[in-house]
C-alpha cells in the first residue's frame, strides 16, 4: 500500500485528473520538492504519466489510489459519525450546485456569493469536525478558507472556475474523495 | 448630553451625506424611500457610534438599552402593536455598515414571540381569514423560523438540527393549538440548543439585545477582518444595526406579496413586470410552491394599490436614476415598500434601459452611459450563427440550453480522444451521456459541451458557465454508445466526428457545421448609445482593422482612423499570400536583387491600395513588416536569416521597396494622411532615420510603434522628426512583466508597471506642444482599469481591433465625466 504522502500526492492528481507538480504542492501545502520526489517515483513505477509538465495516472496509479481508500477506509462506511457526516454532506451537495448555478446565472450577485460561502463556512466547519476520523480532511478546510478569503477580496474566478482551485472545484474533488472513502468512487 | 445612539428612520430622512456614514447603507436607503414618498415599514437605527462604544463589551450598555426601549415603544405606537405581545409586533434584525462586507450578520426575522405572544397570533391570525389550524401554522412556523435563524446567526448553530429536534412538539402544538403545547414546545426548544451546548434567553426582549450584540460581534469575523485588511477599509468605521417592523402578507384577507421590476428584466421594455401572491409570505414567492399571478395584467392587485405601485415606481425610478427592483407586501390592503434596488438585467435589457431612461428625461445621456457595462456591450456582439446558414440547418436534437453561445465543432464522445482532437486544433464539441469532473480535460478544450442527461444544474451545466462555453443537457433524443462510438438521434446512427453545431441559448443542437459570425451593431440603441459616448469622449478611437471587410465593417463606428493597419496582414490575407511567403524567404537567404526588389513592391502595392482607396481621404496608419517579430516566424521559416535582418533597418532590399509601395499606393488612392510606421525600434535614432528614407520617398508621413521599453524612453527625443508614436500596449505589458505571448492579458494581467507609468507620461507631455500624435494600440484597452490609468495618463488616441472597440467607445464615453469632475 502506498505511503501517507505518496497517497496525498496521487490522490491529488487522481482527483483533478490532471494538474502540474506546483498545483498539487500548493493544494497540499508540500514542498514542491517533495511532491516532485513523489511523482519521479510515480513515473518509474509506471503509475504516472508526464504529459508535458501535467502528469495523470495510469490506471496503475489510479489502483493503487484507490487500493489505499479501501485499505484505510474500510471501518469508515459504518461509522456512525462519519455516515452522518456524508450523509450531511450528500443533503448539502445539490443545494450549493443550485447556488453556485444561481451565482453564475445572476453574472456573480453579491447576494448568491454571500450564500455559497455560508455553506462552505459550514462544511468546512464540519470537515474540521470529522478530521478526529480522516486528519487530512482538514486540508481542505483550509484550502476552501483560503480560496474564500480570495472571493471575498473580489476574485470572482475563484467561485466556480474549474481552471483553479476555486469553491466549486474543491467542492468537486472532496465530493469524489469523500465516495472514495465511502466505498463507492465513480472510476472503480 | 450625549448623542442619540438610536435614531428613527423619520428622523434621518434628511440627514446629510457626511454624516449618512454614522447610519449604514441600510437605514439610510430606508430613509430614501421615504424621500420619495413610498411607505416603509417603520423602523429605527442603531449608530455607528453605539458600536464604538459596544465593541467587545459582553451586554449593551445602559444608555443604548434605554434608547432601544423608546425606540421599540415609538415602533408599537406607529404600528399599533405591541413587542411580545397582542397583536405582535414582530421585528428584523440586520447589520448594516458603511460598505458592505462578507462575514457580516444576517438578517434574523420575526424576532418578539415567546409561547405566549405566539400562541395569540395563532388565534388572531386564523380569525383573520386562514381558518383556525392555518393561524395555528402560520404562527408555528413563523416563530421556528425565527428560531432556527436566531441558532444559526446569533447562537452559531444548527438550525435544521433544532428543527429536525423539536419537530414533534410542533406536530402536538399544531394538532391541539393548545397553550400548553406551545409552553411544551418552547421548553423543546431549549432542550434543543442544550443538546448542541447553546442557550438562549426566552425573553424577546434579551433576544434582541442579543441579536443586536451578535451584529457588532460579527464586524470582528474573521471574514470582515480579511476583507477590511485587502481592501483598506478602516477597522474602526463600525457597523449599524437596523431594528424593523415586519409585515405579514398572509395576515388578513387583502394582504399578499411580490416583486416589481420598473420595467422588463429580459427586453427592457417599459411595463410593470414581476409577481404578486395573495395571501402568502415572500418565501412562498422564493420556493415557487404556488403559482403567483403577473403583475403585468394587474397581478390580482386591488385597483387602488395597483395604480399606488405604478405610481411609486415612476417616483422612485426618478430618485434612483435607474431600473428598479421592488420587493412589496400589501397587508390588510396596505402597501408596503421593503426594499429598493437596482434590477439585475440582460445585455440587451441594459441597453435598451438606459437609452429609454434617458429619452423620458429621467437621466441624462451622460448617467446613461453609465447604466451599462463594457462587458454588456460585449455580450450583445458576441459570435452568433450565420441566420441563413441557420434557417437551412437541421435540428438534430432539442435539450435545455444552459450556457448562452453559439459554436459548431465535430463530436467526441470520450474528454481525452476530445482533448488529444482539441489539441490538434480541431474544434470539438464533447458529446457525453452526462459528465463528472472526471471529464473535465475534454471540456476545457472543447468548444461546446452537449449531455443526453442531466438538467440546468448538472455538471456540465455548472462547468461550462464557469467556462463561459455552449452548453445543452438533457437531449433526451440522442442515445450515446461508447463502446461502438456512434450515436443514435431517431433513428440514424452517427459516427463519433460527426460535425454538430450547438445553440446554448435554446438548446438546439444542429447537424453540420453551421458558419459562426460575429455580429455587427447595426441601428438600434446600442448604436445610439455609443453615439452619445463619442459625442462626449474626449479622445480619438482608431480601429486597427485586419482586413477590407474589416474597414467595412468598422465605417459605422465613425473612427478617427484606421491603424494600426498591418500590411503583413494585407499581405497574408491577400490572394498572393504564397507569393509574398516565398519573397521573404528569398529576402531571407541574403537575395538582394532588384527582381526581388521590384516584385515585393509590386505585391505590397497590390495589398494596400484597395484598403486606401476604399477609406478614401481617411488617416490611415500602416505598419510595416518588421522581420525581426515573432510573429513573421509563422509566414516563413526564419531559421536561416542573417541577424542583420532583425534590425528594423538591417535591410534596405526588404525596406526600401514596401516603402515606395505604400507611397504609390497613397498617390494612386490620393490619400495624403497616409503615415508608414516602423516597428521593432528600440532609440529614437533608428526612428529618426526612418523618417528621413520616409522623406526621402515622399508623399507620406512617418511614425513608429514602440514595443519595448528602451524605444518608449528614448522616444521622446525623436518627436521632431515624426507625425506619430503608437504605444503597443499589449507587447509593454508582456516585455516589462515577463508575460509569454500566449498568456491572455486579463483584468489581473493588463496593467502598467510603475516605471511604465512614468515613461508614458513623460512621452504624451512631450508631445503636448509639437504636432506628433502619440497613442496606445493593442491589447488590453477593453480593460477598463487600464484604459482609465492611460486616459488619466493624459492619453487621447486609442486604437484597438473591431471587436473591442465597441466596448471601448463605451469606456471613453463614460470617462469624458470623470475628467471634468477633477
Amino acid at each position: 500500500m502506498l505511503a501517507e504522502n505518496d497517497f496525498l500526492v496521487l490522490n491529488s492528481i487522481y482527483l483533478k485528473k490532471m494538474a502540474a507538480p506546483a498545483t498539487v504542492a500548493e493544494v497540499l501545502g508540500l514542498p514542491l520538492a517533495d511532491v516532485e520526489r513523489v511523482v519521479a517515483a510515480g513515473i518509474e513505477s509506471g503509475e504516472v504519466l508526464d504529459m508535458g509538465g501535467q502528469l495523470m495516472l495510469d490506471s496503475a496509479g489510479s489502483e493503487a489510489v484507490l487500493e489505499f481508500y479501501q485499505q484505510t477506509y474500510a471501518g469508515l462506511a459504518a461509522d456512525p459519525e462519519m455516515l452522518a457526516f456524508y450523509q450531511r454532506f450528500e443533503a448539502v451537495n445539490t443545494p450549493f450546485i443550485k447556488l453556485v448555478s444561481d451565482w453564475q446565472t445572476s453574472e456573480g450577485d453579491e447576494r448568491a456569493k454571500e450564500k455559497i460561502c455560508k455553506v462552505v463556512e459550514k462544511h468546512a466547519k464540519a470537515l474540521d469536525d470529522i478530521s478526529s476520523r480522516i486528519p487530512r480532511y482538514a486540508g481542505y478546510a483550509r484550502r476552501f478558507e483560503r480560496t474564500m478569503a480570495k472571493v471575498d477580496a473580489g476574485e470572482r474566478e475563484l467561485v466556480s472556475n474549474p481552471r483553479l482551485d476555486s469553491l466549486h472545484n474543491i467542492w468537486f474533488e472532496f465530493h469524489e474523495d469523500v465516495l472514495a472513502v465511502m466505498g463507492r468512487p465513480r472510476e472503480a | 448630553m450625549h448623542e442619540a445612539l438610536v435614531w428613527d428612520i423619520a428622523d434621518i430622512a434628511g440627514i446629510d451625506a457626511a454624516s449618512a456614514g454614522k447610519f449604514g447603507g441600510k437605514a439610510t436607503g430606508l430613509a430614501r424611500m421615504r424621500v420619495a414618498g413610498v411607505a416603509v415599514p417603520p423602523a429605527f437605527v442603531i449608530s455607528t457610534d453605539a458600536f464604538h462604544v459596544s465593541r467587545g463589551a459582553k451586554e449593551l450598555s445602559a444608555q443604548l438599552r434605554g434608547e432601544v426601549e423608546r425606540a421599540l415603544r415609538r415602533l408599537e405606537t406607529e404600528s399599533a402593536r405591541k413587542f411580545a405581545g397582542d397583536p405582535a409586533l414582530l421585528v428584523s434584525v440586520r447589520s448594516g455598515a458603511q460598505v458592505s462586507m462578507p462575514g457580516m450578520m444576517d438578517t434574523v426575522l420575526n424576532l418578539g414571540l415567546d409561547a405566549a405572544s405566539a400562541h395569540l397570533l395563532g388565534q388572531r391570525a386564523g380569525a383573520g381569514g386562514a381558518g383556525s389550524t392555518g393561524g395555528v401554522e402560520f404562527a408555528l412556523d413563523t416563530w421556528l423560523r425565527f428560531w432556527a435563524m436566531y441558532t444559526e446567526i446569533v447562537l452559531a448553530g444548527d438550525g435544521d438540527d433544532l428543527r429536525e429536534a423539536v419537530a414533534d412538539a410542533r406536530a402536538a402544538a399544531l394538532r391541539s393549538g393548545a397553550r400548553a403545547d406551545f409552553d411544551a414546545l418552547e421548553r423543546s426548544v431549549t432542550t434543543a440548543l442544550a443538546a448542541q451546548g447553546l442557550e438562549a434567553p426566552l425573553d424577546p426582549r434579551l433576544q434582541l439585545d442579543q441579536a443586536i450584540l451578535a451584529v457588532f460581534r460579527s464586524w470582528d469575523s474573521r471574514r470582515a477582518r480579511a476583507y477590511r485588511e485587502h481592501h483598506r477599509i478602516p477597522d474602526d468605521l463600525g457597523t449599524t444595526v437596523t431594528i424593523q417592523a415586519m409585515v405579514f402578507g398572509n395576515l388578513g384577507a387583502r394582504s399578499g406579496t411580490g416583486v416589481a421590476f420598473t420595467r422588463n428584466p429580459n427586453t427592457g421594455e417599459r411595463v410593470l413586470y414581476g409577481e404578486f401572491l395573495a395571501g402568502r409570505q415572500g418565501e412562498d414567492l422564493v420556493s415557487g410552491a404556488v403559482t403567483p399571478a403577473d403583475l403585468s395584467s394587474g397581478g390580482g392587485l386591488e385597483p387602488a394599490v395597483h395604480e399606488a405601485l405604478l405610481a411609486a415606481t415612476t417616483r422612485l425610478e426618478h430618485v434612483y436614476k435607474d431600473a428598479l427592483d421592488i420587493e412589496l407586501t400589501v397587508e390588510d390592503g396596505k402597501l408596503f415598500f421593503l426594499q429598493v434596488r437596482p434590477a439585475k438585467r440582460t445585455a440587451q435589457a441594459a441597453v435598451q434601459i438606459a437609452v429609454d431612461l434617458a429619452g423620458e428625461g429621467v437621466v441624462t445621456q451622460e448617467q446613461a452611459l453609465r447604466l451599462v457595462s463594457v462587458e454588456q456591450v460585449n455580450r450583445l456582439l458576441q459570435p452568433t450563427f450565420d441566420a441563413t446558414a441557420l434557417a437551412t440547418a437541421k435540428v438534430l436534437a432539442t435539450g435545455t440550453g444552459s450556457s448562452p453561445g453559439n459554436a459548431a465543432g465535430v463530436a467526441l464522445l470520450d474528454a481525452d480522444r476530445a482533448a488529444e482532437r482539441a489539441a490538434g486544433g480541431e474544434a470539438v464539441v464533447l458529446l457525453r451521456p452526462t459528465t463528472s469532473p472526471l471529464d473535465i480535460r475534454g471540456m476545457l478544450t472543447a468548444c461546446a459541451i452537449v449531455t443526453a442527461r442531466g438538467g440546468a444544474l448538472s455538471h456540465a451545466a455548472v462547468v461550462s458557465r464557469a467556462l463561459d462555453k455552449p452548453c445543452v443537457v438533457g437531449c433526451e433524443a440522442i442515445a450515446i454508445d461508447l463502446q461502438a462510438r456512434t450515436f443514435t438521434v431517431a433513428g440514424q446512427t452517427y459516427p463519433e466526428g460527426t460535425a454538430l453545431s450547438v445553440d446554448g441559448e435554446t438548446g438546439r443542437v444542429y447537424a453540420g457545421l453551421v458558419p459562426v459570425t460575429t455580429a455587427r451593431s447595426g441601428a438600434g440603441p446600442l448604436d445610439r448609445l455609443l453615439q452619445w459616448a463619442d459625442s462626449r469622449s474626449r479622445a480619438a478611437l482608431w480601429i486597427t482593422s485586419r482586413s477590407l471587410a474589416d474597414v467595412e465593417a468598422a465605417k459605422h463606428a465613425a473612427p478617427a482612423g484606421h491603424g494600426i493597419i498591418s500590411l503583413s496582414d494585407l499581405l497574408v490575407a491577400s490572394s498572393t499570400a504564397q507569393a509574398f511567403a516565398d519573397a521573404l524567404e528569398a529576402v531571407w537567404k541574403g537575395d538582394t536583387s532588384l527582381a526581388l526588389q521590384q516584385k515585393l513592391e509590386l505585391l505590397a502595392e497590390q495589398a494596400l491600395t484597395p484598403l486606401l482607396e476604399h477609406v478614401k481621404g481617411e488617416a490611415v496608419d500602416v505598419r510595416l513588416p518588421n522581420l525581426g517579430s515573432s510573429r513573421a516566424g509563422l509566414v516563413a521559416d526564419a531559421a536561416a536569416m542573417p541577424p542583420q535582418l532583425l534590425l528594423p533597418l538591417g535591410s534596405p532590399a526588404f525596406l526600401h521597396p514596401l516603402l515606395r509601395a505604400v507611397a504609390q499606393a497613397a498617390k494612386r488612392a490620393e490619400n495624403e494622411q497616409v503615415t508608414a510606421l516602423i516597428a521593432g525600434v528600440t532609440s529614437a535614432a533608428e526612428i529618426a532615420a526612418f523618417a528621413r528614407l520616409v522623406t526621402d520617398c515622399g508623399g507620406l508621413r512617418a511614425g513608429a510603434t514602440l514595443e519595448n521599453l528602451a524605444a518608449l524612453e528614448d522616444a521622446a527625443s525623436a518627436i521632431e522628426s515624426v507625425s506619430a508614436l503608437w504605444i503597443d500596449s499589449g507587447e509593454i505589458i508582456r516585455t516589462t512583466h515577463g508575460f509569454p505571448p500566449e498568456v491572455p492579458l486579463g483584468d489581473q494581467r493588463a496593467t502598467l508597471l510603475p516605471s511604465v507609468h512614468r515613461l508614458v507620461v513623460d512621452l504624451v507631455r512631450a508631445a503636448a506642444a509639437g504636432s506628433v500624435r502619440v497613442g496606445v494600440a493593442g491589447e488590453g484597452l477593453g480593460n477598463a482599469a487600464l484604459l482609465s490609468a492611460l486616459h488619466e495618463m493624459g492619453c487621447r488616441n486609442f486604437s484597438t481591433s473591431l471587436t473591442s472597440a465597441q466596448g471601448t467607445r463605451l469606456l471613453l464615453g463614460q470617462m469624458a465625466k470623470e475628467v471634468r469632475d477633477d
